[in-house]
C-alpha cells in the first residue's frame, strides 16, 4: 500500500517536472506565432522575422541572458543580486572613460570585467562574511555601483568606440551570427552543463533546498555563494560591456531597472526565490518570453508603459500558476 | 470521579500523510478529571492525533464529539474555544516579546470594547501563574534571555492561563529537573481536583505509572490498547508498545574495545564547558543530559559546527583543529544531526544526492558527476542497509523516518567515517526501524568503528551503550560503565 | 537621602515607561540615538546653519514623504512582510488627484482626497490577497504590482497637471505658526499613534506575533492572514497619503513621482532597527533614522557634495545599516 502511494507521489511530482519548462515554451511558441501574425497584418509583410528585427532583439536578449542564466545559479542557493543594473552602468560609463583616454580596447575589456569581479567580492562579503539579507545589502549596492557610474562620467554619455568594443555587441560570427548571441549560447551551454552534470552544480542545489544539512554534509556555503557573487558580478560587466557595444555609447543610466527584467525572467523560468529549485533551460524560456513579448509590444507600437503594465501583471500570474499547481499537487496526495 | 461522563471522544480517527498512514482508526476517550496516558515510541501516532483535536491538522476520517456533541475543529482557534489548550512538544516561544506576551499569545487580556491591551493585569495574572508553578521568572523578561527549562515552564503557564477543559501536554517533561517535574505533577493533581481532563504523553513509564489514570498505548498508527494504570504493569506496556520482545529490541553484542580513537581534552566553546573524554575503536559511548544540558552543543563543537574556544581534539592521536563539518569529515567523522528534516536532509533531492552529498568529490575524476558511478554507490547502500525506497532517484521526502534515518547514515558510511556522532537517532521512527538502526550501530562497531550516541531515552541508552557519560549544564556530571548504570543514577545526575 | 533615591528611581521608571512605549521590544534604538548625536555635533561644528530651524524644517521638509511611507512599511515589516510598491502607490494616488482636480471645481477637494486614499488601500488590499491567498512571497508580489501600478501613472503622462488646489497646497508646505512644518506635525502624529497601536492593541501585539512566528500564531489562533491584509492596506493608506503630499511640494503630479522612494524608505526602516524578516522594530528608530538620513542628505547639500555622490553615499548608508542589522544579530551564529 505504502509503495503504491510512492510510486503515485513520484508520477505526479514528474509530471509537474516537466511541464513547467514545457509550458513556458508553448506559451513562447503561441506567443511568436501571433506576433508574426500580427507584424504580417499590421505591415503587410513579415517584420517580426526579418533581419531587421530579429538581429538586434537577439542581441538584447543575449546580454539579458547571460546575466539571467549566472543569476539563476545565485537564485537556487537563496541569494540575490539586485545590484546588476548598477553594475551595468558603472561598468558602461567606466568603459567609456578608459577608452577616452586611449587605453587599448582588449584591456579595457580586461579591467571592466575585474572591476565586475571586485563588485562581486564586496556582495559576496558582505552577503556571507557579514551575514546580511542580500536582497537589501544589493539594493544598497546597487545604487552605489550607480552613483560611481554618475561620478566616472559626470552624468553625460560618452560616445564608446573601439574595434575590441564595437565587436563584442555588433561584430558577427560567419557573417550572420551575432558575437553576442554565440556569448550567449556558450554562457548557457557552460551553466546548464554546471548545474545539470558537475559536482558544484549539485552542491548549488543541495545549498538552496538545505543549506544546513549542506553544510553539516561538509559542503563551503559560504564559499560557493561568495564564488557566485563573483560570477554574478563578471556577467553583469559582460553585460554592461555588450550593452555599451551595441549603444555605442557609455553612460551611468545603463541598465536602469534591468535588475527587475532580469529577476522577473529567471522567476518567470521557474526558479524560487527561496532556492533549491531552478533550471537553465526554464531562466531561457523566461528570457525569450519577455523579451518577445516586449519586442513584439513595442512592433504593435504599445505604449512603453502599457508593456511595464503587462510585464508586471504576466509575472504575478505566472508565479501565481506555479503557486496554485504546486499546491494542489500536495494537496492531491 | 463520575463514571461515565466522558469530556471527549475521538472515534475511528484516520490520517494520511504521504506515504505514510499516521493514523488508522483510532479511537480513545477521556473522562472529567482524569488523566490518561498516551504511550508509544516515537512514531506511533501520538502526536498527529493530539495534533487533530488540536485544530491543527484536519483529519481524514472519523469523529469528534466533545461533551458528546459532535464537534467539527477546522482550526486552533475553534479547539481553543472549546476548551482544549496543548502544551507541544517543540518549544513554541517567540523569542521577541516578554514573558507576559507568550503566556497571553494570541488573547492578551483586554479592557473596554476597544481591545485595549490591559498590561498590568497581564502581568499580574502572569505572576500569579508562575507562583502557582513555583517558579520565580519576571513576567516582563524577555524570552530571548530565558533558558531552555525555564522557556518550558512558560509553555505551561501559557496553557494554564485560561480555563482548560481538556489540557493535552505532548512530553512536558523533556526538559524538566526532578524537582522540576515533581511541581508539575502537584499542578496536575490540583488541575484534576478542579475537573480539569488531562491527556499526558510520555515515553517515560515512570511517569506514566505514577500521574495517570488509565493509558492509552499506540503503536504504528494503530491503537493496541486501553488499560487501567493500576492494573498493568511495565512489561506489559512495553511489550504492548514495542510489539516484541525487549531483548529483541536492544540487541546487544560484544564488541572488544582497542585502542583511543579519539580524544578530547578540556574543550570548551559556545555551551559547553570542560569537556574531556576518549572515545575508544569499536565502543559506542552514550551521552545522557535533559533538553538544554550542552549535548547538542558538543555534538555541534565536535563536528566543527560550534566554534571551539580552548581545548584540544586529537584524532588517532593527531591534533586537529575542529574549524569546519568539512574538517570533521576528512577527518573521517560523521554527524547524524538531532533534526533529520532541518539539520540532515535536502528533503527536495533524492535518495542518491542525499546519500552522496558528504562526498560528492569521489563521484567522478572530473568536475563533472558520474552518474553511473553515483547510481551504483546509492543502489549499493540502499541494498546494504536495506532502505525502504522505490528507488534511488525518489524524494526523501516521501520516505518514512527511519529510512530517512538510514539515508543520513548511509552518506557516512560513504564517505568512510570511523567515528560517528549520532543525535537522538531514533527519534520520530517505527519500532523496526529503530531495531535495525540499533543493528547497523553494532556491525559499524564490529567493522571498527567508534560512535557517539547522544540519547534521551533511558531504556536505549542504557541498553545501547557502553558506557554513559551525563551532562547537565553544559559539564560532564557523571560517568557510568554499563553495569553500573541505572534509570536513577542518570537522571540525577543530569540535574546536577 | 532614601526619599531622593527613591524619587530619581519614580522619575527613571516614568520615562522608562514612557520610552517603552515607543520601543517595544530590545531594539539598537539607545545606539542610534547616541549616533545621531554625534553626527549632529560633527555637522554643528563643520556647518553654522546645521542647528538652525531653517535646516530642521528643511529635513523634514524634504523627508515628510519618506516618513509617511515608512510609518506603513514599518508595520508591513514587523508581521514579516514586505512592500516595495510604495512609490508606485503614492505616485499614483499622486497623479490620479492631480488629474483628478485640474479642473477647478469640478471634483470638490474632499472626495479627491478621499478618492486617493480609498485607491491607496485598495492596491494595498491587492498586494495583501495576492501575498496570504496565492501565498506569492512579497517580494516577488511588490516587485510586479510596483512595475504595474507604475505603468499605470503613464497613462496621464501627457496631461502634466498642475496643481493650483489651496488644500492640496497647504497640505505638504504650510507651517504652524511660521516654525513647524505641517508635514513634521503628520509624522509625529502618525509615528505616535501608530506606536501606541502597536503597544496597547490587540492588532498591534499579534503584528509582533506574526512576525516573530507565523505558525505559533496559527496556532494561537489568531487570524494572520486577516492581520497581514490589513498591514498592507495601511502601507497602501500611507503611501497614497504622502503622495499627496508629494504633489502638494513639487506643485504638480508627474507619473514618476515617488519613483525609487522605497530604497530611501527601507534604508531608513532598516537602519531603524526594523528586522528583515519581522518580529522586531519600534517607531522611536524609525523616527531617528529619518533624521540622521535627513540630516546627512541635508547636510551633502549645504556641504555641496555633487548630486551624484550623494546617490553614492545612499546606497553605502543601506549597506552600512543593514551590515550593523546583521552584526547586532550574530548571536544567531551564522554558520553557513
Amino acid at each position: 500500500m505504502a509503495e503504491t502511494s510512492f510510486q503515485e507521489l513520484k508520477k505526479e511530482r514528474k509530471k509537474v517536472g516537466i511541464s513547467n519548462t514545457l509550458m513556458l515554451f508553448i506559451v513562447l511558441v503561441i506567443m511568436i506565432a501571433f506576433f508574426g501574425i500580427t507584424s504580417q497584418i499590421k505591415f503587410d509583410q513579415q517584420f517580426f522575422f526579418s533581419i531587421l528585427n530579429l538581429i538586434p532583439m537577439l542581441s538584447n536578449i543575449s546580454y539579458i541572458g547571460i546575466i539571467a542564466c549566472i543569476l539563476t545559479m545565485l537564485l537556487i542557493t537563496g541569494e540575490i543580486d539586485f545590484s546588476i543594473g548598477g553594475n551595468i552602468g558603472l561598468t558602461s560609463c567606466l568603459a567609456a572613460l578608459l577608452l577616452s583616454k586611449g587605453i587599448n580596447g582588449g584591456l579595457v575589456v580586461l579591467i571592466c570585467l575585474a572591476a565586475g569581479i571586485l563588485m562581486g567580492v564586496f556582495n559576496g562579503f558582505i552577503v556571507t562574511r557579514l551575514g546580511v539579507n542580500s536582497i537589501i545589502a544589493t539594493i544598497g549596492t546597487m545604487s552605489i555601483w550607480r552613483g560611481i557610474g554618475y561620478t566616472l562620467s559626470n552624468g553625460e554619455s560618452m560616445l564608446a568606440f573601439n574595434p575590441v568594443i564595437d565587436y563584442l555587441g555588433r561584430g558577427t560570427i560567419f557573417r550572420y551570427i551575432p558575437f553576442p548571441i554565440v556569448l550567449f549560447i556558450i554562457v548557457i551551454i557552460i551553466t546548464y552543463i554546471i548545474m545539470n552534470r558537475s559536482k558544484i552544480g549539485r552542491r548549488i542545489y543541495a545549498i538552496g533546498v538545505n543549506p544546513m544539512a549542506s553544510y553539516l554534509s561538509g559542503t563551503n556555503v559560504k564559499g560557493i555563494k561568495f564564488l557566485l557573487f563573483i560570477f554574478c558580478g563578471a556577467a553583469a560587466s559582460l553585460g554592461g560591456l555588450i550593452l555599451t557595444s551595441l549603444s555605442a555609447v557609455g553612460m551611468p543610466q545603463h541598465g536602469q531597472g534591468l535588475e527587475l527584467t532580469v529577476v522577473s525572467a529567471v522567476i518567470l523560468g521557474g526558479t524560487a526565490l527561496s532556492g533549491g529549485k531552478g533550471q537553465i533551460l526554464g531562466t531561457l524560456a523566461g528570457v525569450l518570453i519577455l523579451s518577445v513579448l516586449y519586442n513584439g509590444l513595442t512592433m504593435l507600437n504599445i505604449m512603453y508603459f502599457y508593456i511595464q503594465i503587462i510585464r508586471g501583471i504576466v509575472l504575478i500570474l505566472v508565479v501565481a500558476t506555479y503557486e496554485i499547481r504546486q499546491s494542489r499537487a500536495l494537496r492531491r496526495v | 470521579m463520575t463514571e461515565n461522563n466522558i469530556v471527549l471522544k475521538m472515534e475511528n480517527i484516520t490520517k494520511h500523510f504521504p506515504g505514510v498512514l499516521a493514523l488508522d482508526n483510532v479511537s480513545i476517550d477521556l473522562k472529567k478529571g482524569e488523566v490518561l496516558g498516551i504511550l508509544g515510541e516515537n512514531g506511533a501516532g501520538k502526536s498527529t492525533l493530539i495534533k487533530i483535536l488540536a485544530g491543527n491538522y484536519i483529519k481524514d476520517d472519523g469523529e469528534i464529539f466533545i461533551d458528546g456533541q459532535k464537534f467539527e475543529i477546522k482550526n486552533p482557534g475553534e479547539a481553543m474555544a472549546s476548551g482544549i489548550r496543548v502544551i507541544y512538544q517543540e518549544l513554541n516561544t517567540l523569542n521577541n516579546l516578554t514573558v507576559a506576551e507568550n503566556i497571553f499569545i494570541g488573547e492578551q487580556l483586554v479592557k473596554t470594547r476597544l481591545k485595549i491591551v490591559d498590561w498590568k493585569s497581564m502581568v499580574r495574572k502572569s505572576k500569579m501563574i508562575l507562583d502557582s508553578l513555583n517558579v520565580s521568572l519576571n513576567p516582563k523578561a524577555v524570552m530571548e534571555d530565558l533558558s531552555v527549562s525555564e522557556k518550558q515552564v512558560v509553555e505551561i503557564a501559557k496553557a494554564l492561563s485560561k480555563e482548560a477543559k481538556i489540557l493535552v501536554m505532548d512530553e512536558p517533561t523533556a526538559a524538566l529537573s526532578e524537582d522540576d517535574t515533581r511541581s508539575l505533577f502537584r499542578i496536575i493533581s490540583t488541575l484534576k481536583e478542579k475537573g480539569v481532563s488531562i491527556i499526558y504523553i510520555s515515553h517515560r513509564l515512570k511517569e506514566i505509572f505514577e500521574i495517570t489514570d488509565r493509558v492509552t498505548v499506540l503503536r504504528d498508527g494503530k491503537k493496541v490498547k486501553t488499560l487501567v494504570t493500576s492494573e498493568t504493569n511495565t512489561n506489559e506496556l512495553v511489550s504492548l508498545m514495542v510489539g516484541r520482545d525487549i531483548k529483541e529490541m536492544y540487541p546487544k553484542r560484544e564488541v572488544p574495545v582497542t585502542d583511543v580513537v579519539m580524544e578530547v581534552k578540556d574543550l570548551n566553546a559556545s555551551g559547553i564547558k570542560n569537556i574531556s573524554f576518549a572515545l575508544k575503536k569499536g565502543e559506542i559511548l552514550g551521552i545522557f543530559g535533559l533538553l538544554g544540558s550542552g549535548r547538542t552543543a558538543l555534538v555541534k563543537a565536535l563536528f566543527g559546527a560550534n566554534p571551539v574556544k580552548s581545548g584540544e581534539i586529537f584524532i588517532k592521536g593527531e591534533k586537529v583543529i575542529m574549524k569546519s563539518p568539512r574538517k570533521a569529515r576528512d577527518n573521517k567523522i560523521g554527524l547524524v544531526p538531532l533534526d533529520r528534516k532541518m539539520e540532515g536532509l535536502a528533503l527536495a533531492l533524492g535518495v542518491k544526492e542525499n546519500i552522496t552529498l558528504a562526498n560528492i568529490n569521489e563521484l567522478g575524476k572530473s568536475f563533472l558527476i558520474n552518474k553511473k558511478t553515483e547510481t551504483l554507490k546509492a543502489e549499493k547502500w540502499v541494498e546494504d542497509l536495506s532502505i525502504k525506497t522505490p528507488g534511488v532517484n525518489t524524494e526523501v521526502n516521501s520516505l518514512s523516518g527511519g529510512n530517512q534515518q538510514k539515508v543520513v547514515l548511509a552518506r557516512w558510511l560513504e564517505s568512510g567515517s570511523e567515528i560517528i556522532i549520532l543525535n537522538e537517532p531514533t527519534r520520530g521512527i517505527d519500532v523496526g526501524a529503530k531495531i535495525e538502526i540499533y543493528k547497523l550501530m553494532q556491525d559499524l562497531c564490529e567493522k571498527g568503528a567508534a560512535i557517539i550516541m547522544i540519547s534521551s531515552e533511558l531504556p536505549e541508552i542504557l541498553s545501547i551503550a557502553d558506557r554513559i557519560i551525563v551532562m547537565s549544564k553544559g559539564r560532564f556530571t557523571d560517568e557510568y560503565t554499563k553495569k553500573e548504570a541505572t534509570e536513577e543514577k542518570l537522571l540525577s545526575a543530569a540535574c546536577l | 537621602m532614601n526619599n531622593l533615591e527613591a524619587k530619581n528611581s519614580k522619575g527613571k521608571n516614568v520615562f522608562k515607561r514612557v520610552f517603552g512605549i515607543f520601543t517595544q521590544t530590545k531594539t539598537p534604538t539607545p545606539s542610534l540615538i547616541i549616533l545621531y548625536i554625534i553626527m549632529a555635533v560633527i555637522f554643528a561644528v563643520s556647518n553654522d546653519n546645521f542647528l538652525t530651524i531653517v535646516n530642521f524644517k528643511g529635513i523634514f521638509n524634504n523627508f515628510a514623504v519618506y516618513g509617511i511611507m515608512a510609518a506603513g512599511i514599518t508595520i508591513v515589516m514587523i508581521a514579516g512582510g514586505f512592500d516595495l510598491s510604495i512609490g508606485s502607490i503614492a505616485g499614483l494616488a499622486g497623479i490620479v488627484s492631480a488629474v483628478l482636480l485640474m479642473k477647478e471645481g469640478a471634483v470638490p477637494t474632499p472626495v479627491v482626497v478621499i478618492l486617493a486614499l480609498v485607491m491607496g488601500g485598495l492596491l494595498g488590499l491587492i498586494n495583501g490577497l495576492i501575498i496570504t491567498k496565492v501565498g506569492i512571497n512579497p517580494i516577488i508580489t511588490t516587485l510586479g504590482t510596483l512595475a504595474t501600478i507604475r505603468g499605470i501613472c503613464y497613462f496621464w503622462a501627457k496631461l502634466n497637471p498642475r496643481i493650483y488646489n489651496d488644500f492640496i497646497e497647504n497640505l505638504g508646505r504650510k507651517f504652524l505658526g511660521n516654525v513647524i512644518p505641517y508635514t513634521t506635525i503628520y509624522i509625529v502624529v502618525i509615528f505616535v499613534i501608530l506606536s501606541l497601536i502597536l503597544k496597547f492593541t490587540r492588532f498591534g501585539r499579534d503584528i509582533y506575533t506574526i512576525g516573530g512566528n507565523e505558525n505559533l500564531a496559527r496556532l494561537a489562533g489568531i487570524k494572520v492572514d486577516r492581520i497581514k491584509i490589513i498591514t498592507y492596506i495601511i502601507s497602501g493608506l500611507f503611501a497614497a497619503f504622502a503622495g499627496l503630499v508629494l504633489i502638494s511640494q513639487l506643485g504638480s503630479g508627474r507619473p514618476e513621482y515617488g519613483d525609487g522612494a522605497e530604497l530611501e524608505v527601507l534604508t531608513i526602516v532598516v537602519l531603524g532597527g526594523v528586522a528583515v524578516g519581522g518580529g522586531k522594530g519600534n517607531f522611536l528608530g524609525v523616527f531617528i533614522a529619518l533624521l540622521i538620513i535627513g540630516s546627512i542628505s541635508n547636510g551633502m547639500v549645504m556641504m555641496d557634495v555633487p548630486v551624484y555622490l550623494r546617490m553614492v553615499v545612499k546606497g553605502a548608508l543601506l549597506v552600512f545599516a543593514i551590515s550593523l542589522d546583521a552584526i547586532r544579530n550574530r548571536r544567531r551564529l551564522q554558520l553557513y
